[in-house]
């Protein structure tokens, strides 16, 4: 059957650009020549690599499967036989414009097509990246609480190995709000010095994930990123369960009668 | 009865030992539910495809169903070549186009949906709940469309093929046949069904398809028959449905290495919970301990009673956890259900009693052997310097 | 002449205490015949406990040897030695040491649970001692729900449950006070009279006076 693209479509000066990854796998430089057709029945045309591509770090495309080729757009157009149509084009504005209001002018010029704000593109592309991220929030949710019991448990451990000194301070006439704010201070620089090693490992499995998904797709995207709000964010959840457990547990430790703990 | 001894102290220990059934519980459901996640898409994702009854699918080279807007043209012939292999029972090609759908009265506005154009009675693709199969000029459309439109089985409603050139071009009404749900059909998309043919004229594809699903007969092996019908045409590729499950893992591998990492975290969390409480108990009990190796007790006995100990924690909090990996799981999948380009159909987690027995084991020898090391320590030690420290 | 139950040959024990070495005994020998009722008194820290730990297998002697009925320890494994305590030696301690959550008769099953001995028995057993040190009534009361007397004499049947050749008492009435103690003291002369071989370590004068003998550590050495 006779296909859109044929042989006579065949751009004078056929160049492509080609990303790296292919490239290297099929082992194209600059200057090499390429066959292009559009279907596997079409007649092929013949293209030189004018140029490699680094890809951009773009995770919507990291599980791409085919390789991505550049072309001059009236060469693709001519070769897939679809002259004068595009998928989309992109509209540079004067800065002060209304962007709603000129979608909302442009939109009944162009029936069939629809005009969005590049923020509104961006959100309606990124819903990969937005369930991603809700989904890393419950799991750092659950990990909190799951630190949140350890730690409780460490300090009901050290309420039981304190009360006996804590008795004995409280009968030599300590008071009971110096006693409750060392707890406090205690169990929030466990959980501070716990936090800064969790960081160090946070910030050493981050190289790591990163090493490793960037070889594993062939990358430059960043897969994770240690910023100073993740650290500000980790640090102050840390010493804030560590001060709740630090209440938590002077409150146990101060209600007993010093005397009961001793043996009277 | 050391280890009755140590059941007996979780009464009267309560916040402790809740604390420590709750870290348990915790990390076993984590531990689960990042095991139900490395395997729920791959599992969900093959009973999806098992469940059509087709076996092979004809793409376009290098894609997958759905997976671009490529076509394999002259398919009528291919369709000879690909019934005429031995083994091959069925062929069933699907065209997919986008296109808008109007409600022929104009009263709502229209929807953009993908059509699958379809040859009659091959509803491998989707399930008929209302009405009837599309016959020549008629449209089958999901509740959404028919909802958005107000149109029912009876109803007119217009078709074209949409973007910017199809609001010049070609048009066709249609009246509804029926109702149907999509297999395949991700969150918040739209689909209707026409005769192959109308698709065909509609979206000007003659002798073309997205794709075919081909159905094997009984007793054949898939990879024979792919293989019998790549050595006839080699112009397209023909996908076994563990070639898809393949794929869409790799596409998700994300998701499985992540679950590994967190599955990973969980244990050895739970390791050390056990590992700690058990620790502090032994250090607790040392003189006792010293004392019952005095009376005689042998090390095995009384460490086998601490491990009890640990193994009968581990086994509450994580049957516990196992059921609040269930939970969890179902609130996670909410999370994840909004992953788009994936059938509704599958699901990230899928609950397999597989998983959940094979979290619970790992806790329970994790944390049992967790437990073991401080036993086995104290059991070690020097039984008269301990008496000796212990004595007033 | 009696059977020897146990016998010391010139036994000496040191201790690392940090870099220093404590020699805790110095030499000493002793022999416990069967039906014997020996009192090791002597000052806190003289070596009282160390000799008792050393007789019944508990602790391994620096130089010199123990011959337990016959078996010298030194050429037994650390099993060997528990399963013979365990069989032939009833260790009682200052503190007690009972399971806080297992009740009495729970308490003195263990030894005889660790021994093996079938369930029905055992418990059978575990009641005739418990009636025995006339705590009948307490079987199923836990270490919590007991007096101090009452948890010493829960631990003495605990010693008695597998019918040892030998009763080793370590402090045995240091955490209770003299009407208790009388009661403790009372109970091993009854013991003794029916057969039961005893060694005492002791600080209290009226428990070593009840003994049949007793001998005095000083230093890690028997006083002359």
């Amino acid at each position: 059957m006779p296909l859109k693209a044929a042989a006579q479509d065949c751009p004078d000066r056929f160049e492509v650009l080609v990303e790296r990854p292919y490239a290297a796998a099929a082992g194209l430089t600059v200057g090499s020549t390429v066959s292009v057709r559009p279907a596997i029945e079409a007649e092929p045309c013949a293209a030189v690599v004018a140029g490699i591509l680094e890809p951009p770090p773009d995770p919507a495309a990291l599980n791409a499967t085919r390789p991505r080729v550049l072309f001059h757009l009236p060469h693709l157009q001519g070769l897939t036989g679809r002259r004068n149509e595009v998928d989309y084009f992109t509209v540079r504005t004067r800065p002060g414009t209304d962007l709603a209001t000129l979608a909302a002018d442009l939109d009944p010029l162009l029936p069939g097509a629809q005009v969005l704000p590049v923020s509104e593109v961006a959100e309606r592309s990124s819903t990969t990246f937005r369930v991603v991220s809700r989904f890393h929030t419950a799991i750092a949710a659950i990990t909190l609480i799951a630190g949140g019991v350890f730690l409780a448990c460490i300090m009901i451990l050290k309420v039981q190995e304190r009360r006996l000194p804590v008795a004995a301070a409280r009968l030599t006439g300590i008071p009971r709000r110096l006693l409750f704010w060392w707890t406090v201070a205690e169990a929030a620089l466990l959980s501070t010095l716990g936090g800064a090693a969790g960081l160090g490992v946070g910030i050493a499995s981050s190289a790591v994930v990163n090493a490793y998904y960037q070889r594993y797709y062939d990358t430059t995207l960043v897969f994770s990123q240690v910023t100073g709000g993740v650290v500000t964010e980790a640090l102050a959840l840390a010493v804030l369960l560590g001060m709740a457990a630090g209440v938590f547990a002077a409150v146990r430790l101060l209600a007993s009668n010093p005397l009961d703990e001793v043996g009277r | 009865m050391l280890a009755l001894n140590s059941m007996r102290e979780f009464r009267t220990r309560p916040l402790r030992t809740l604390l420590t059934l709750a870290g348990v519980a915790v990390t076993t459901a984590m531990l689960a539910d990042m095991l139900m996640l490395g395997r729920g898409i791959t599992q969900s994702f093959g009973e999806l495809l098992e469940s059509r009854g087709y076996e092979l699918r004809l793409t376009p080279r290098g894609t997958l169903p759905f997976d671009t807007e490529a076509t394999v043209p002259g398919f009528a012939t291919l369709r000879d070549s690909v019934a005429s292999v031995a083994g091959v029972e069925r062929v069933a090609p699907v065209l997919a186009a986008s296109v808008t759908v109007e409600a022929a009265d104009d009263a709502r506005p229209s929807v953009e949906a993908l059509a699958l154009g379809m040859d009659s009675g091959d509803q491998g693709l989707y399930r008929l709940t209302e009405g009837e199969m599309p016959r020549p000029g008629e449209v089958l459309t999901d509740a959404e469309v028919g909802d958005s439109l107000g149109a029912e089985p009876g109803s007119v409603v217009r078709l074209r093929p949409a973007g910017a050139s199809g609001a010049w071009g070609r048009r066709a009404t249609a009246q509804v046949s029926g109702v149907g749900e999509f297999a395949f059909a991700s969150r918040g998309d739209l689909q209707v069904v026409l005769r192959l043919d109308d698709l065909q004229a509609l979206s000007s594809q003659d002798d073309q398809v997205s794709f075919a699903m081909i159905r094997i007969g009984e007793g054949s092996d898939p990879d024979s028959v792919r293989a019998a019908i790549l050595a006839r045409i080699d112009r397209v590729e023909i996908v076994t449905l563990a070639g898809i499950s393949e794929r869409l893992d790799a596409r998700l591998s994300y998701f499985r290495q992540t679950a590994l990492i967190l599955a990973t975290v969980s244990l050895v969390v739970a390791t050390l919970l056990v590992g700690t409480l058990t620790a502090v108990s032994v250090s607790e009990r040392l003189g006792l301990i010293a004392a019952l190796r005095a009376i005689g007790l042998s090390r095995r006995w009384i460490v086998g009673g601490l491990a009890a100990e640990s193994m009968v924690l581990c086994a509450i909090g994580g049957g516990i956890g196992v059921a609040l990996s269930v939970a969890v799981a179902g609130y996670l999948e909410s999370i994840l259900s909004d992953f788009p380009g994936l059938p509704v159909a599958v699901r990230f987690f899928v609950v397999s009693a597989d998983s959940l027995v094979t979290a619970f084991a790992l806790l329970l020898v994790a944390g049992t052997a967790a437990g073991l090391i401080p036993a086995l320590n104290a059991t070690r030690l020097e039984v008269a310097s301990i008496l000796h420290k212990e004595a007033p | 002449m009696s059977e020897i139950v146990v016998a010391a040959r010139d036994l000496t024990r040191d201790y690392r205490t940090g870099r220093a070495r404590v020699r805790a005994l110095r030499g000493v020998s002793i022999n416990v015949p069967r039906g014997d009722f020996l009192a090791v008194t002597g000052p806190s820290g003289s070596g009282k406990s160390t000799l008792l730990h050393l007789l019944g297998g508990v602790d391994t002697p620096t130089s010199g040897e123990v011959v337990f009925l016959g078996r010298n320890l030194a050429r037994m494994s650390v099993e060997e030695r528990a399963a013979l305590r365990l069989n032939q030696v009833g260790l009682v301690f200052q503190r007690f040491h009972l399971l806080p959550m297992l009740t009495a008769l729970e308490n003195v099953e263990l030894p005889l649970a660790a021994a093996r001995v079938p369930r029905g028995r055992r418990r059978a057993r575990a009641a005739a001692v418990l009636d025995r040190v006339a705590l009948a009534d307490r079987l199923h009361h836990g270490p919590g729900e007991l007096s101090g007397g009452q948890c010493q004499r829960v631990a003495i049947a605990r010693a008695l449950a597998n019918e040892p050749a030998l009763v080793l008492a370590d402090e045995p009435t240091g955490e209770l006070d003299r009407a208790t103690s009388r009661e403790v003291l009372a109970l091993f002369q009854s013991l003794n009279a029916e057969g039961t071989t005893v060694v005492v370590a002791t600080h209290d004068l009226e428990l070593a006076a009840g003994a049949k003998r007793s001998i005095e550590v000083v230093d890690g050495r028997t006083a002359p």
